[in-house]
């Protein structure tokens, strides 16, 4: 009844971060390990008991630069903190924008052949790569996202022709320019015409109802956003605008190492069903979970899913009772 | 002589006096080596002052006229405030404003003042040196979502300054341009008045956000100078122009979000103009912290103010 899945990202273990900083790995050793890293998180999901898992982004490095080294035209200028004492490699743009071949092919292949379960993949939208990226060539952020969604488009057609049939765009940028969010809107559907695949997009971590009511014309499936860090209160929005798509809803906080509990994810499952019937609710964390301890990770995504599931007996049981007391006369 | 013959000699002698310098950015972006040693919670104090040091030297040599020492250790400018203080705690991952940048929500019911300033001041005894905090007005729109003064946190950053006896105040005031009453603005004066520490020069410092039409507001705020965000907002030089500026008016015209290096002729041409325009001191600046530069582009910005103050001058 609720589809259990993820945002993307998964911590990476420990011993593959020593053994991708070793200078002395080959780089078959590397693939190798990547390999059995995915692997690896594919079985910590399922054993979770996630219906829809994705490959943890185990091969790249961050949701930016990862896709700005495999487009033509960036270079990379240094890390840069987002907070905390977390940074990314931040690079810039400095001539126009080129497809260079596929980015995601080879790892959804190889996801693919890992798992028997529904696999998302994530990909980081247009908007996203040019608010993220220094601009030191293109007239306007416009410009650049305009040129960068033609090269994303690509990527999905590619995924979907090589099996993948559930992509999410990550657009966290979106909620950060209330005041461009009509034609990063534009630019979004750019990016997702024409692919023959469920379509998802991610925002988080902004003010939703500055985006809205524009935002709903992007031509998706689903959002998936993040509730949990801010208390459910934007399910009001949804309610308000008469929100009818697919909800990717956020019950696990993944900047916090404190593990929610069943209750917690239930009593947010709970305020989700007054806005949206349960086949359209799939529960998520709020984002990736990359920044907690591969141990937190896995026991938040239990938590998670025996939420999802106590609710989907709750719900169950409910419509029993209705059924049965509509039969009295 | 004629009055008018009075009046343009007044303006050339006005503009004899007039300083024309510039400013450091108020914050600097942390390397990730100082970065990594806090994150393993390793002793990163002498790394620290080695780069404070480093930092102050680049400004002295690239002819400067203030320094900061880049707070370095500050998370960002809310929960680097807020550790001025005492009785607060973290809450929510929030952005901060449009940047892929985040800070944690300050939480408090009552706050105190806190000795650590003297400590940190240690580190920068230059008699021109430039401190930051985030303003009153902006902290509560960050922390509580209402644009309103925070007496709380103005009475209590007021005592925590007190260590401050020379050199600039950089008020970061940008919640402002979220739309300002003159009403707010009045009491707004009120509390910056009480922060300034006595022999402290204070700059309130707006950016993010095109707000040049209601510039004539801001002149109304009892502070020193005013620090202007004219990459965001270009309109600023023009209502400069119009409406005259404040014994220390503040261009904020280096784009401090974008690696892109400006050509030192044409912020010195801009800088020229603004100075033609204003009675005051006139500075050239960033138009915000270098915080999400990656840093050696930041120590290249520096170098790049000192190079176009010297074509302006």
């Amino acid at each position: 009844m609720f589809t259990t899945s993820v945002i993307g990202s998964y911590p990476k273990p420990k011993w593959l971060l020593r053994t991708l900083s070793n200078r002395k790995t080959s780089e078959e050793e590397k693939r190798s390990a990547l390999d059995d890293a995915v692997r690896l998180v594919l079985k910590e999901q399922e054993l979770a008991g996630v219906d829809i898992p994705s490959d943890g982004e185990m091969r790249r490095t961050e949701m930016t630069e990862y896709f700005t080294s495999r487009i033509g035209g960036f270079v990379f200028k240094g890390p840069v903190r987002v907070w905390g004492n977390n940074y990314f490699n931040k690079a810039a743009v400095v001539d126009r924008v080129t497809y260079l071949g596929p980015m995601l092919v080879d790892e959804f292949r190889f996801a693919r052949a890992s798992t028997e379960r529904r696999l998302k993949v994530p990909i980081t939208g247009p908007y996203t790569i040019a608010d993220w990226s220094f601009n030191e060539y293109y007239r306007d952020k416009l410009e650049l996202a305009d040129d960068l969604a033609g090269i994303i488009n690509r990527e999905m057609r590619e995924l979907a022709a090589a099996g993948a049939d559930f992509l999410q765009v990550d657009e966290p940028a979106m909620s950060t320019h209330p005041e461009e969010v009509s034609w990063a809107v534009d630019v979004l559907n750019k990016a997702v015409a024409g692919v023959p695949a469920k379509l998802a997009v991610h925002i988080c971590y902004g003010e939703y109802r500055s985006l809205f009511p524009r935002v709903l014309d992007a031509k998706v499936d689903q959002f998936a956003l993040e509730f949990t860090n801010r208390r459910f209160r934007d399910l009001g929005l949804l309610k308000e605008y008469g929100y009818q798509k697919e909800l990717g809803l956020g019950v696990i906080d993944v900047h916090n190492p404190k593990v929610e509990t069943v209750e917690e994810v239930k009593e947010g499952i709970r305020k989700a069903l007054e806005v949206l019937p349960p086949e359209k609710i799939y529960v998520n964390p709020d984002c990736g979970l990359k920044l907690l301890s591969k141990e937190t990770a896995l026991e938040k995504l239990k938590v998670m899913v025996r939420g999802a599931r106590e609710m989907e007996r709750e719900v169950e049981t409910d419509s029993r009772i209705r059924q049965l007391s509509s039969g009295i006369p | 002589m004629s009055q008018q013959g009075r009046r343009k000699s007044y303006k050339r002698l006005g503009q004899f006096f007039r300083l024309m310098g510039a400013f450091p950015p108020p914050s600097y972006p942390r390397p990730p080596r100082l970065g990594e040693l806090l994150r393993k919670k390793r002793d990163a104090r002498p790394l620290h002052e080695k780069l404070v040091q480093e930092l102050l030297a680049l400004q002295r040599s690239s002819g400067l006229s203030a320094t900061s020492d880049g707070r370095l250790l500050w998370d960002n400018v809310v929960e680097g405030s807020m550790s001025l203080l005492e009785g607060w705690e973290k809450a929510d991952l929030v952005r901060f404003f449009d940047n892929n940048y985040f800070f944690r929500r300050p939480v408090y019911s009552s706050l105190k003042p806190s000795l650590r300033l003297g400590e940190e001041l240690r580190l920068n005894p230059y008699s021109n040196r430039l401190l930051t905090v985030i303003g009153p007005a902006s902290l509560s729109y960050l922390a509580r979502g209402k644009l309103t003064v925070d007496w709380d946190y103005a009475r209590a950053m007021a005592a925590s300054l007190r260590p401050m006896d020379r050199g600039y105040l950089v008020v970061q005031e940008p919640a402002l341009l979220e739309g300002p009453t003159s009403d707010l603005l009045s009491e707004l004066s009120d509390a910056l008045r009480s922060m300034r520490p006595p022999g402290v020069k204070t700059i309130m410092m707006v950016y993010f956000k095109p707000f040049s039409l209601a510039y004539e507001m801001l002149l109304d705020v009892a502070v020193d100078g005013l620090w202007l965000d004219c990459v965001s907002d270009p309109g600023w030089l023009t209502a400069i122009k119009e409406k005259g500026g404040r014994n220390i008016t503040v261009l904020g015209l280096m784009d401090s979000r974008n690696t892109l290096l400006e050509k030192p002729s044409s912020l010195a041409g801009s800088l020229v103009s603004g100075s033609q325009t204003v009675a005051g001191d006139v500075f050239l600046a960033p138009n915000w912290g270098f915080d999400i530069l990656p840093y050696p582009v930041a120590k290249q910005k520096t170098r790049l103010l000192g190079q176009a103050l010297k074509e302006a001058s």
